[in-house]
């Protein structure tokens, strides 16, 4: 039997600690990729993911718990959207911002039912500049709705 | 590239290695052995090698879009993750462009992307939007950042 989806909605995710890309990480990344390191001191925008998934409030084993959901069951990234209104900069902190929007149950063809939680993160700067939003689904598998999930 | 819809997006091929999974765990601090246990992987029926991380797929994206645009600024990418891409595998990520908005003294690229697995079709899809100047050695000023014409 499925467990009730919880009450997460509207659930903060604001992050107590800024998150910086360091110079090395960002040179590590780029190298894994054979491509350059931007010269006028921008991170490479992959890092919109490292910043506001490391920068928020809860690891994702936490989020899973939140949402009842055993991680070592597998969650699964199902979507990812960022808008930039400036570029990541190394070496420059920022904090996150955000919360929990919406959480979901389907019948997946795959998968039996899924649990889709969705949650928004936005990335400002020091001066309280909002440079980026990012919104994200997670996809937690149920199985067929009589196996523990 | 010339900025024109219908024109594709040069593809970027990238192999793919369990050496840069490793590197890639460290940095977004994913514990998940799917990208780091071999053995793990085959355990659990979920392929035969290391299972590469879903932001360094998109990321391959982005850098398509990078080199068709070295003096764009790039304002959006949305995508959905559809399949795994394994260690060994060479992986094409391209698009289209599907329309041209004007934005000021900019233009808007609206692109189509993919990021195509070897027999298997596109394992990331989504769309993305560039800024692009409207004359070349003009500046893409982006909230105070001024990122020089390359």
């Amino acid at each position: 039997m499925l467990p009730d989806l919880p009450d997460i909605v509207g659930t903060t995710l604001d992050g107590v600690e800024p998150y910086v890309v360091n110079a090395a990480d960002n040179h590590a990344i780029c190298t894994t990729m054979d491509v350059p390191v931007d010269g006028q001191g921008g991170a490479h925008p992959i890092f919109y993911h490292m910043a506001t998934q490391s920068g928020m409030n809860r690891s994702i084993g936490e989020l899973c718990g939140l949402c009842g959901f055993n991680i070592a069951h597998g969650p699964m990234l199902g979507s990812s959207a960022v808008e930039f209104r400036e570029p990541i900069m190394v070496d420059v902190p920022y904090r996150v911002r955000g919360n929990i929007t919406a959480l979901n149950r389907k019948q997946s063809s795959r998968f039996g039912w899924i649990d889709i939680l969705q949650y928004e993160l936005k990335l400002v700067n020091e001066a309280g500049v909002e440079v980026l939003r990012a919104r994200y689904s997670l996809v937690l598998p149920r199985g067929r709705g009589d196996d523990e999930g | 590239m010339k900025a024109e819809p219908g024109n594709r997006i040069p593809v970027l091929r990238h192999r793919v290695s369990g050496e840069a999974m490793q590197v890639w765990a460290r940095v977004l601090d994913d514990p998940n052995p799917i990208h780091v246990d071999r053995e793990f992987v085959r355990s659990h029926g979920l392929g035969d090698n290391l299972i590469n991380q879903g932001p360094a797929n998109l990321a391959y994206l982005i850098n398509a879009l990078t080199a068709a645009f070295p003096e764009a600024f790039l304002e959006s990418i949305d995508v959905r993750f559809l399949g795994n891409v394994f260690a060994g595998e060479t992986v094409e990520a391209g698009g289209v462009i599907e329309a041209i908005e004007s934005a000021g003294e900019h233009s808007r690229i609206v692109c189509a992307m993919s990021l195509e697995a070897p027999g298997r079709g596109p394992v990331v899809a989504g769309r993305a939007t560039v800024i692009l100047p409207n004359r070349k050695n003009q500046p893409v000023i982006v909230k105070g950042h001024l990122r020089e014409w390359i």
